[in-house]
């Protein structure tokens, strides 16, 4: 077993079990906090997979930005009563039920797939380690690194040339509009709310 | 035994699971958001991990995931703008109550 | 210079005026208002609708006279009056119809390219109307101003009844209000052009009757005679509708007189032809287009054999084989040609000796030119309808009784509408239609008038109520009117109506005063004695009586006996119709006898009942001097020139010059003429306005005079005899039938008032059975039909909707236990879904 892939068993251990810690737990704020390894853990594999960036901005986003936001949502509305909110046994039958049938449909799916084409191969340059350029370009719309690296061509894919600043466009025009949204949803109504 | 596509695959749906459990059985709305990002890091988890084992999606994968954690962190402001309002409405949080659409 | 014939306008038009300006003044839509604070004042104002009416009057006479010595003049400067007729008529179109056009068997009358028909409002003066012009107003003057004072009770704002025995509000200025409208409408029927408007005036006075009859309304006698007079009048009046309905169909036009109108070219100059200006016909005269004319406008006079001008053109209508219709000129035809103006107006060309050609209208000039004809029995016919209208106006047999009953109005308006003016408007009606009656319907006329004279006559004789008696002799007097028209004493009728006219106003007059100075009794065998205490007015009653009786040299002899010599001669040569001369003879007796009993059995004798006659005395003023001024003006008839020479007379003379031709030139035939002709069937009236020498050594004229006078004395003698002592009218079974009018109510009772009524509730009856049980029936059926509906509605078509709606409910209700609202169970049942569908695809793909 090589160090790779034994980093890999410990992360998807970490992950996989905070995930289940963080569905079973009972008390939301231990669910946060199990929240929290599972990030931590899917941003490790990001890392593992050789992809820095993404990794980073995992932990930069999630665990530094959405984590704190349920955190402090969590505390806003933390009163007793709320905290511990248990779901019934049957509830759990259920959803213990579908969870496993679900995982199981999935899962076999997976394992009747048969992956040809998809195997472990070196990294390109552009998405090399400590380097973000190569993303960077593609964000911007250049195809520069294309052109000096001419990817291979995969069977029953359509070849196509990565051009997504039109996504990173709507990405932004969609975060503005999400606070905008935000901001209007979450300000205070007393005012309304006395005259009613 | 080496770790293939498969076992990235099998691990998000592990958390995909996971997700949707917790959104299914936690009645604190905070908690159903939670699951809610436990899927999203899922389908991030299955982006990147096919963008690492096929080339031409190298650098696709890594957008789309970019974008669904950008989803993600709107998705979670908006959810949890709403929690608070239902919250500042109902002085609850419990979707259990939550029935207004009840028909 | 003013037209003369506005004059006459304005002069018929002013008491129309007076009239409908008194309207607001009597207000009878107020008649039941009682304002006793402005009484007085009331009395003082409402004195202005006598003194208006009689300001209207008068200045209409005056005009009329103006009027008369110009038309004089005019006649005397030479003009013709009849190529010329501007000045003196004038009309206005007023509805413009298009002409029916049918063409069938037997309605050879029409062409379907006859022009339209105008018919038109217009007056036209000639000689006839100035003279009763005169007469109408001087007489309707007189009347007014004997109202003036005898309806004085009637300027009290409150009048007691005497024999109702109510108290109502006075209504004078209403009396005045209708008398004036009366007078005006009643001039405008002599001056109306047209048969049309000539009916209309003739509704007019007639409703003018009604109010007056009815005056006092309040009073049941008088409501019911009002209607009476309307009702038999509106019978009458059908055959008037049916009569002129005949004319015009046939004829086109409903004019009285010829238009004619200078011819004008292109640039509107007169054209004038050797010297003189060129005239066309515009319109047709009834007269002109049913008797045949002496010429053309140019000039050439029409021969053909058989059809002399001024006769009806009797012809028998034959078809060719080619269709073209052809009429034959015979003595006897079935048809009687209908000229027109296009006719006259082209030449009298004669392609074709003795046929006309009816239809060519196509063909260039020709005398035949779309000549139409009128059946000879419907032109009978169109004039016994007319007639029947005259009947009802002037009271004949049959439709006489509601002239009696009219009594029940005041005495003003006994004497001016129902004896000297509205009732002879018949007379007057017949003797301007003379030209187009037949001879046959002369002949009708002629018995219906001396059987009502002698009717008439017998029911005066034994009459208690005053006025009723005065009544019967008005009647008998117009059916002597009507017995002259009939026979061709066109002249002596019209004489007699004016003679009649101003002694029987005087003798209704008398009677007004009369009676008012007796407490209101008008029953004669309460009355007597009255020679002293009334002198004046029993001299002039006597006046009226003689008169109206015949004595020689008074205004009633001259006309009077120019109709007995008239009905003599007619009746001495045709055996057949001996009863015209006979009857009128014996009811000159009769009539002297009724009026000497009514004039002895009220002035002379002693007072039967004093408390009646002990009151009454000399009236003077007005009701004195009216009564005066109408015995003036019947002497001014008769009397001037000369009181001996009748024939010189200017009022005869101007009778005589109104004449239509055809009764000259008829009377002409008569006295050359035989027996032949009369049995033949044309008709020959008798004239005996030939100059004295000629009539003194006919026969039958001598005869007449002799007869008459002698009839009088003997009358004069039996009555005086009969009446000289002081006793009551004879009581018996005869005189009770007499003086019920021969019972001739309850004959019109039983034989049409019954009748009538028994149909009406028959068919109130089928009405109430037939109709209405139909209409019951089907309202019945629609309602089960509807009930049945109602059940499929309410059973099917609800039910399927109800149902519709319950399923939707159910189904609705089923459906939300689904719609929990839980977020969570929705995901888990997606959840569940995406996990089959997964399974599903894992199995298929296997």
């Amino acid at each position: 077993m090589s160090l790779p892939d034994f980093i890999f068993w410990c992360l998807a251990l970490l992950t996989a079990g905070s995930a289940i810690a963080t569905a079973v737990s009972t008390q939301i704020v231990r669910s946060a906090v199990w929240l929290m390894f599972t990030l931590a853990g899917v941003a490790g594999l990001y890392f593992l997979l050789g992809f820095e960036f993404l990794g980073a901005t995992q932990l930069l986003i999630y665990v530094g930005g959405i984590l704190i936001l349920v955190i402090f949502a969590v505390m806003l509305t933390a009163q007793g009563s709320f905290s511990q909110m248990p779901a019934s046994r049957g509830h759990w039958l259920v959803v213990i039920v579908i969870g496993g049938g679900l995982l199981a449909v999935i899962t076999s799916t997976l394992l009747s797939t048969s992956w040809e084409g998809f195997s472990a191969s070196p990294l390109t340059k552009q998405t090399d380690t400590s380097n973000s350029d190569g993303l960077a370009l593609t964000f911007l719309g250049s195809s520069q690194g294309e052109a000096a690296h001419p990817l291979p061509a995969v069977p029953g894919q359509i070849k196509h040339i990565v051009h997504s600043l039109f996504v990173f466009e709507i990405i932004s025009v969609h975060l503005l509009v999400v606070l905008i949204g935000a901001a209007y949803l979450a300000r205070a109504r007393r005012a309304r709310r006395e005259a009613a | 035994m080496t770790i293939t596509l498969v076992h990235y695959l099998v691990l998000a749906a592990i958390l995909f699971v996971a997700g949707l459990v917790c959104l299914l059985v936690k009645r604190n709305a905070i908690g159903v958001l939670i699951g809610v990002e436990l899927m999203l890091n899922a389908g991030g988890l299955n982006l990147a991990a096919f963008a690492r084992f096929n080339r031409s999606f190298e650098l696709d994968g890594q957008v789309f995931t970019i974008f669904v954690i950008v989803l993600a962190a709107a998705e979670a402001a908006i959810a949890l703008a709403i929690v608070l309002n239902y919250y500042n409405n109902a002085t609850s949080i419990d979707i259990e109550k939550a029935q207004e659409l009840q028909g | 210079m003013i037209d003369p014939g506005l004059l006459y306008l304005v002069a018929a038009s002013l008491p129309v005026l007076a009239g409908l300006a008194l309207v607001w003044l009597s207000r009878p839509w107020r008649h039941d208002h009682h304002d006793y604070d402005t009484a007085t004042r009331g009395e003082r104002h409402v004195r202005w609708a006598g003194y208006l009416a009689v300001a209207s009057i008068g200045i209409s006479a005056i005009l009329c006279l103006i009027g008369l010595f110009w038309y004089l003049q005019y006649q005397q400067s030479g003009r013709d009056h009849f190529q010329n007729v501007e000045p003196w008529a004038a009309s206005i179109p007023w509805l413009s119809l298009p002409r029916l056009g049918f063409e069938g068997k037997g309605n050879l009358g029409f062409s379907p390219d006859a022009p339209g028909v105008d018919l038109r409002l217009g007056y036209h003066v000639d000689t006839l109307t100035t003279v009763l012009f005169v007469l109408i107003t001087l007489v309707a003057l007189c009347i007014h101003l004997y109202a003036l004072r005898s309806m004085r009770r009637e300027v009290k704002a409150e009048v007691y009844d005497v024999l109702a025995k109510v108290h109502r509000p006075g209504r004078y200025a209403w009396f005045f209000t209708v008398f004036s409208f009366f007078t005006g409408v009643m001039l405008h029927l002599v001056l109306a052009d047209n048969l049309l408007q000539i009916f209309f005036c003739w509704e007019l006075v007639g409703l003018c009757s009604y109010f007056l009859i009815g005056f006092y309304q309040e009073q049941r006698i008088a409501r019911q005679a009002s209607i009476k007079a309307l009702i038999m009048n509106r019978v009458g009046d059908a055959g008037f509708l049916v009569g002129m309905a005949i004319l015009w169909t046939f004829t086109g036009t409903l004019s009285l007189v010829t238009v004619r109108q200078e011819e004008r070219d292109v640039l509107g100059n007169v054209v004038m032809d050797e010297g003189q200006p060129k005239r066309r016909i515009d319109q047709l005269s009834l007269t002109d287009t049913l008797r045949t004319p002496a010429s053309d406008t140019h000039g050439e006079a029409f021969e053909e054999k058989g059809a002399q001008a001024g006769q009806m053109c009797r012809v028998t209508a034959t078809r060719s084989a080619s269709g073209k219709a052809k009429l034959d000129v015979a003595e006897a035809g079935p048809l009687v040609v209908v000229w027109n103006q296009e006719t006259l107006n082209s030449h009298f060309h004669k392609p074709d000796r003795g046929r006309f050609d009816a239809f060519n209208t196509k063909a260039k000039g020709g005398h035949g030119k779309g000549l139409r004809t009128i059946p000879y029995w419907l032109l009978g016919l169109a004039g016994v309808g007319l007639f029947l209208g005259c009947i009802g106006k002037s009271a004949q047999v049959p439709l006489q009784t509601w002239l009696p009953d009219a009594m029940a109005g005041p005495t003003p308006v006994s004497a001016l509408v129902h004896s000297a003016t509205m009732v002879a408007a018949g007379v007057y009606l017949m003797a301007r239609l003379f030209p187009i009656l037949i001879p046959e319907v002369l002949l009708i006329i002629a018995y219906i008038g001396v059987f009502t004279t002698f009717y008439g006559a017998t029911c005066a004789l034994v009459q208690a109520d005053v006025k009723r008696l005065l009544a019967y002799s008005t009647l008998s007097q117009l059916g002597l009117m009507m017995g002259a028209i009939g026979v061709g004493g066109w002249s002596m009728a019209l004489f007699h109506l004016a003679t009649h006219a101003c002694c029987k106003a005087l003798l209704f007059l008398g009677v007004g005063t009369v009676v008012d100075s007796c407490n209101s009794v008008q029953d004669i065998r309460r009355l007597g004695g009255l020679r002293h205490q009334l002198p004046v007015h029993a001299g002039l009653m006597l006046f009226g009586c003689l008169s109206l009786a015949g004595l020689p040299l008074l205004p009633g002899w001259y006309s009077k006996d120019g109709i007995l010599a008239t009905l003599v001669s007619f009746g001495s040569l045709d055996l057949k119709h001996i009863l015209l001369a006979i009857v009128p003879l014996v009811t000159t007796l009769l009539t002297a006898v009724y009026l000497t009993r009514f004039w002895w059995l009220i002035f002379a004798g002693t007072p039967r009942d004093e408390s009646v006659t002990t009151n009454a005395h000399e009236q003077t003023g007005l009701l004195r001097w009216s009564l005066v001024a109408l015995v003036v003006l019947a002497l001014v008839i008769v009397w001037l020139p000369h009181p001996l020479s009748m024939e010189n007379s200017w009022f005869v003379r101007l009778l005589h010059q109104s004449e239509p031709a055809s009764v000259r030139d008829e009377s002409n035939l008569l006295i050359n003429g035989s027996n032949e002709q009369l049995v033949s069937g044309t008709f020959k009236g008798a004239s005996w306005l030939r100059p004295v020498s000629e009539i003194m050594h006919l026969g039958p004229h001598g005869l007449a005079n002799i007869l008459a006078v002698l009839a009088l004395g003997i009358g004069i003698g039996l009555g005086w005899w009969k009446y000289r002592l002081p006793s009551v009218t004879p009581d018996g079974a005869v005189a009770r039938f007499l003086e019920d009018g021969w019972r001739w109510d309850v004959v019109l009772q039983r034989c049409f008032v019954t009748p009538v009524k028994l149909l009406a509730q028959g068919l109130v009856m089928l009405d109430r059975w037939l109709w209405d049980g139909i209409v019951h029936a089907i309202v019945y059926l629609t309602m089960l039909l509807a009930r049945a509906e109602k059940q499929f509605d309410d059973h099917l078509i609800d039910g399927l909707v109800r149902q519709t709606s319950r399923a939707t409910h159910a189904a609705g209700l089923a459906l939300r236990r689904v719609q929990t609202g839980s977020v969570q169970l929705y995901l888990i049942l997606t959840a569940l879904a995406v996990i089959s569908i997964g399974a599903l695809i894992l199995m298929l793909l296997r």
